[in-house]
């Protein structure tokens, strides 16, 4: 169930907003040029490991809205 | 010749026995004496307006002797009327005497038995081979063919006849016969003294079977018929008297069947009638009573079975009702913390347009990738760069770091290579031995 916030974790809302904003932070500090290739291969694989979490929630989402949706084409 | 001889008047005495007037006028009689007897012819003339004498008594009278050819006897022939005396013949003065001792005895004019209806055998007391044994059997049988007959034998006239008919009479009490039939045919008015002999008279009282006397012809009269139970003027009236006429009882049994069968679909009429009245009547007065028994039962037992039923389904009903608004509220309220709780998770993506919203947050996310994948050195070592990291992971950037001997890992684009160094070669050093 996507209620984690509930069980002391932190809420999916708040860890899709975390990912997304590692991610942006990822971009600038790679757009920026300041890294070396070494630090710049790590922020990639940083921003890999962001990028799958993103994508997990999403199909959570994605499976959550479906669940809806055939909830209210069935009724009570 | 004889004729002849007597022909002169004579006067004769003697007891009138018999006197019969013929239609055409003629008189025909019978004087008796003490041991004779004798026929007597009146002509018309002495028998018109005349006053005649009773039978029995002692009369006079003057005539003929004459034979009568055809008859081969002879006889009076009267010539002149009879003429009457106030004397009684010896006959009759003894049938008087006889007939007062008898009602004396209460012989005669006793109370009569009935004759039963449908004998099944009858005892004929009378002379077998005579006219009346035959009028007798003929008349039964073609009255009542399936009656039985016994015949006992006896002399009915003359010497003996008495005797003989008192043991007859007897014999016919103890046949098993249901009725006894005392007869004789027609014949002389004295012919018939032993049904007037006391005797004979006493015997057929005390008869243990009712029994019919039937003695001579229409007129004739003894004491025994008073005796009887019945008494009949012939022996056929005797018969017929006997027993009943089979084609009368047999129209009688049709008829009564006739009138049962009417009065049994009568009966049946009024009984189905009244059976369909009293079954209309009973089955109103039961509704009317289960009526007032479920009006009683409904005010006095409200939790009768049908209330509890009644109750229990309604009060189930109730519960259904109650469940299925319940659960139709759950899932409302389960629907609504869903949305909430997808709301939650995406807050930035507007649910009720969730799949368009994903699909923007799905694009913003390969854009970063892409974006970042571009950035990354893996695109400069494709271009034929290498980098070599130590055994601590930290790049090697410069040839002072490393020594002859340490493992240093390279990165190339598709992959890593672990390599050792030979010797340093600083670019000095590599222009000199250049």
């Amino acid at each position: 169930m996507i209620a984690t916030h509930t069980n002391g974790k932190p809420a999916p809302a708040t860890e899709f907003g975390t990912h997304m904003a590692a991610l942006e932070r990822l971009r600038r500090e790679l757009e920026s040029g300041d890294l070396d290739p070494l630090e710049a291969l790590e922020r990639c694989r940083e921003a890999e490991a962001h990028y799958r979490a993103v994508d997990a929630i999403l199909t959570r989402v994605e499976r959550e809205l479906e669940k809806l949706q055939q909830a209210d084409e069935g009724g009570p | 010749m004889l004729g002849k001889r007597f022909a002169y008047d004579l006067w004769f005495r003697g007891e009138l026995i018999d006197l019969v007037s013929a239609a055409s006028g003629h008189g025909f009689g019978v004087l008796r004496g003490k041991d004779a007897r004798i026929d007597v012819y009146l002509a018309p003339r002495f028998m018109r307006n005349r006053e005649l004498p009773p039978t029995g008594s002692l009369v006079l009278v003057r005539g003929r002797l004459q034979l009568w050819e055809r008859g081969g006897r002879f006889q009076i022939t009267a010539c002149g009327p009879l003429l009457p005396t106030d004397l009684t013949g010896a006959r009759a003065e003894a049938r008087k005497a006889a007939e007062r001792q008898l009602r004396a005895e209460g012989v005669l004019d006793r109370p009569r038995r009935p004759l039963p209806r449908f004998p099944a055998k009858i005892a004929v007391v009378t002379s077998v081979g005579s006219a009346a044994m035959r009028d007798v059997r003929a008349t039964i049988r073609r009255r009542a063919s399936w009656v039985g007959m016994s015949l006992h034998n006896c002399v009915v006239q003359g010497r003996g006849a008495t005797a003989s008919i008192i043991a007859a009479l007897d014999s016919a009490d103890v046949s098993g016969a249901d009725l006894v039939l005392l007869t004789r045919g027609g014949g002389a008015p004295d012919a018939f003294d032993p049904f007037d002999d006391p005797a004979v008279v006493r015997r057929v009282a005390s008869s243990r079977l009712p029994i019919i006397v039937a003695v001579g012809h229409e007129g004739d009269s003894t004491l025994a018929d008073r005796a009887a139970d019945h008494a009949a003027s012939t022996p056929t009236a005797a018969a017929e008297a006997a027993v009943p006429d089979g084609q009368v009882v047999r129209r009688e049994v049709m008829e009564h069947r006739r009138r049962l069968h009417a009065a049994a679909r009568a009966a049946c009429s009024v009984a189905r009638a009244r059976g369909s009245h009293m079954r209309e009547a009973a089955r109103r007065e039961l509704w009317q009573r289960l009526r007032l028994e479920r009006e009683r039962v409904r005010r006095l037992a409200p939790r009768s079975l049908g209330e509890m039923l009644f109750r229990l389904l309604r009060s189930e009903r109730k519960r259904l009702e109650a469940a299925r608004t319940s659960v139709r509220r759950l899932a409302t309220v389960l629907i609504r913390e869903q949305r909430r709780r997808a709301s939650a998770l995406a807050p930035d993506l507007i649910v009720t347009h969730g799949e368009a919203a994903i699909r923007t947050d799905r694009r913003r996310l390969e854009e970063l990738r892409r974006a970042i994948r571009a950035l990354s050195p893996v695109h400069v070592l494709a271009r034929g760069y290498a980098l070599a990291l130590d055994v601590h992971g930290r790049a090697v950037r410069s040839c002072d770091q490393v020594r002859p001997g340490d493992v240093l890992q390279i990165c190339l684009p598709d992959g890593e290579v672990a390599a050792v160094v030979a010797a340093p070669m600083t670019s000095d050093r590599k222009g000199k031995h250049g």
